[in-house]
């Protein structure tokens, strides 16, 4: 499934009622679920190449070619969900040591009070920590990326 | 000269700063707070790091995050400007640690200066005159009254650590003496977090004349003569002005040579400026030193010629001073109006969105500013949104040429004090030159 096909699935649900939606095709699954505006996550069952063709399709409604996403999705730049910014001016890392393994990744659930990531000002090692439970949306920074006070880290879903 | 500088400081003197980088060709990088996104001087910069939230304490007084952001920009030097960090020798210091050349005088300068105690013992040996008054901190009330007694009423008590105009407490009869003694201790815990406080004697109508020294890290250090900052309210200085009308060759010449005598005594450099009260007999007595760039600075700069933060960063590069003191001239006079968003009659804070915004021109005018046409004035942050100065032949001249440029100043949406200033202008006090530290009181009651 490419990503032609996934903008097609979400016109076709926010066209209608249909709030949660899941599809399994061969070693691909997508869920939808509709909050204000749909949500995609993607994931992989199992390791394959990311767009295999799927052997069926199941039938979705036909919907002309879609040339923008639909009004309710979030506009470029600006991203659904809870922002996660920086309280410090500092370097962003993403794991505690240049060859371990990264704090989170996207779509992990984390929980309350655990570390997400952190930011190094001064030669401290600043640990930011998730203040809910919650599951990681978006990784909005590069690892050793300079943050400013107030720059998104991360783009959460509340759990 | 420095490839980058970091300016640790918001609006007006910002601008100013940047400006002088510019000027030297020098990378500059604005920090600023999230009430100050649209400011100017954030605009201006060639970075910018927003480094907290509105409150100074946690983003323009946030040692770490505004070392952070030199880090992170790989600033050579930072300019402190003047308030927030500027007189923190604990800044300077940390600076100094991490390999940060702080654009201003080395930190053991600024804390003897900085204490009105230690300041006072350092010029002593100096022979630079002070008022009479206690060489130590007041430890209880009954030393205050028998000090009172000494010195003879009235008297001033003021805290050693204070500064800006606050903190102080005058006593005209014994009674008031003890009550007075405790108000001031409380105040001076309360806004500085240091109790100690001193006594002096009371000058009554003084003037209030300072003069600007400039210094190298070589020992050079000269004067650039005197600016008379009478016009106060409330010890908030409202007008300054250049050359002071009490001023003679003979009285300058003695309070420049004072001053340097001061600055060498405790090894200082770059910019500062030592302030004198002068009272009705021209005689002159050393109050305290700021050990900054200072806020009225540009009245100085318009009759010497001399850029001032230019020499200051020059300095700190390490360059020696290019002027020697014979080279300094003073020519014309010069006046600068503070304007405050402020209401021109209860001065009460007025933020908000400046809606028209038209400065002054012509010759001899100049704008130190930060506002702009559709900026709105923030309300964490002191009141001073504008400088209007002028440079004119003489001070009749300078007079005509300030109330002629108010009345071209344009800024509606918020109050200013322009309205108050034109009313100092057309006042036959101010225009004869009959100006104390009291003359505003005097004029606000009339």
């Amino acid at each position: 499934m490419d990503i032609k096909d996934i903008k097609l699935l979400i016109k076709a649900v926010t066209e209608t009622d249909i709030t949660e939606f899941e599809l399994e095709s061969g070693e691909e699954r997508v869920y939808l679920k509709r909050g204000h505006e749909p949500q995609v996550v993607q994931y992989q069952t199992a390791p394959a190449p990311v767009y295999a063709a799927a052997p069926q399709a199941a039938p979705i409604a036909a919907a002309p070619a879609v040339s923008s996403a639909p009004a309710a999705a979030p506009a470029a730049g600006e991203e659904k969900g809870e922002r996660i910014t920086s309280p410090i001016v500092g370097t962003f890392y993403r794991a505690p040591a240049p060859d371990a393994a990264p704090f989170v990744e996207v779509g992990q659930v984390v929980e309350k009070g655990q570390v997400l990531c952190i930011v190094e000002a001064m030669k401290l090692m600043n640990e930011i920590e998730a203040e809910y439970k919650c599951k990681i949306v978006k990784i909005s920074r590069e690892n050793a990326e300079p943050v400013e006070y107030g720059d998104t880290l991360f783009i959460v879903e509340k759990l | 000269m420095f490839h980058k500088v970091l300016i640790a400081n918001r609006g007006e003197i910002a601008m100013r700063i940047i400006r002088a980088c510019k000027e030297l060709g020098i990378k500059t990088v604005a920090v600023y707070s999230t009430a100050d996104r649209d400011s100017l001087h954030v605009k201006l910069a060639d970075e910018s790091v927003c480094i907290g939230p509105a409150p100074s304490l946690q983003s323009y007084l946030n040692i770490n995050a505004i070392i952070s952001a030199a880090e992170l920009t790989d600033a050579e030097a930072i300019h402190p400007g003047y308030g927030f960090l500027s007189e923190n020798a604990a800044f300077a210091e940390i600076c100094e640690n991490c390999g940060i050349n702080f654009i201003g005088p080395n930190s053991a300068s600024m804390r003897v200066m900085g204490d009105k105690i230690s300041a006072r013992q350092a010029v002593i040996k100096e022979e630079v005159p002070i008022l009479p008054g206690t060489k130590e901190g007041v430890k209880d009330v009954n030393e205050a009254v028998r000090i009172a007694k000494e010195i003879g009423l009235p008297v001033i008590i003021k805290a050693t650590a204070g500064g800006g105009g606050r903190g102080m407490k005058i006593v005209h009869s014994p009674a008031a003496l003890p009550n007075a003694f405790a108000t001031a201790r409380a105040e001076a815990q309360a806004g500085f977090g240091n109790p100690e406080v001193y006594i002096e004697k009371y000058c009554e109508q003084p003037r209030h004349v300072e003069i600007q020294i400039l210094g190298d890290k070589y020992g050079n250090v000269i004067h650039l003569g005197e600016r008379d900052c009478s016009i106060q309210r409330r010890h908030q200085k409202i007008i300054e002005e250049a050359p002071s009308t009490v001023s003679t060759p003979s009285l300058r010449k003695a309070m420049g040579e004072a001053a340097v005598r001061a600055a060498k005594a405790v090894g200082y450099y770059s910019a500062g400026t030592v302030e004198f009260l002068v009272d009705k007999h021209n005689n002159f007595y050393f109050m305290e030193m700021n050990t900054r760039v200072q806020v009225e600075h540009p009245v100085t700069e318009m009759v010497t010629g001399i850029d001032i933060v230019r020499e200051q960063i020059r300095i700190a590069y390490g360059e020696k001073l290019r002027y020697k003191q014979d080279d300094v001239k003073i020519t014309g006079h010069s006046i600068e109006c503070r304007i405050n968003a402020e209401d021109p009659v209860k001065f009460t804070p007025c933020p908000g969105k400046i809606t028209s915004y038209h400065t002054p021109g012509g010759l001899g005018v100049r704008v130190d500013s930060f506002v702009y046409d559709g900026y709105t004035v923030v309300p964490h942050y002191d009141s001073l949104i504008a400088k209007l100065i002028v440079h004119a032949e003489t001070r009749e001249d300078a007079i005509r040429r300030m109330a002629r440029a108010l009345d071209e100043y344009i800024v509606d949406g918020i109050k200013t004090t322009i309205p108050f200033h034109k009313r100092i202008m057309a006042n036959k006090d101010f225009i004869e030159g009959n100006i104390d530290t009291g003359f505003l009181e005097r004029m606000v009651l009339e």
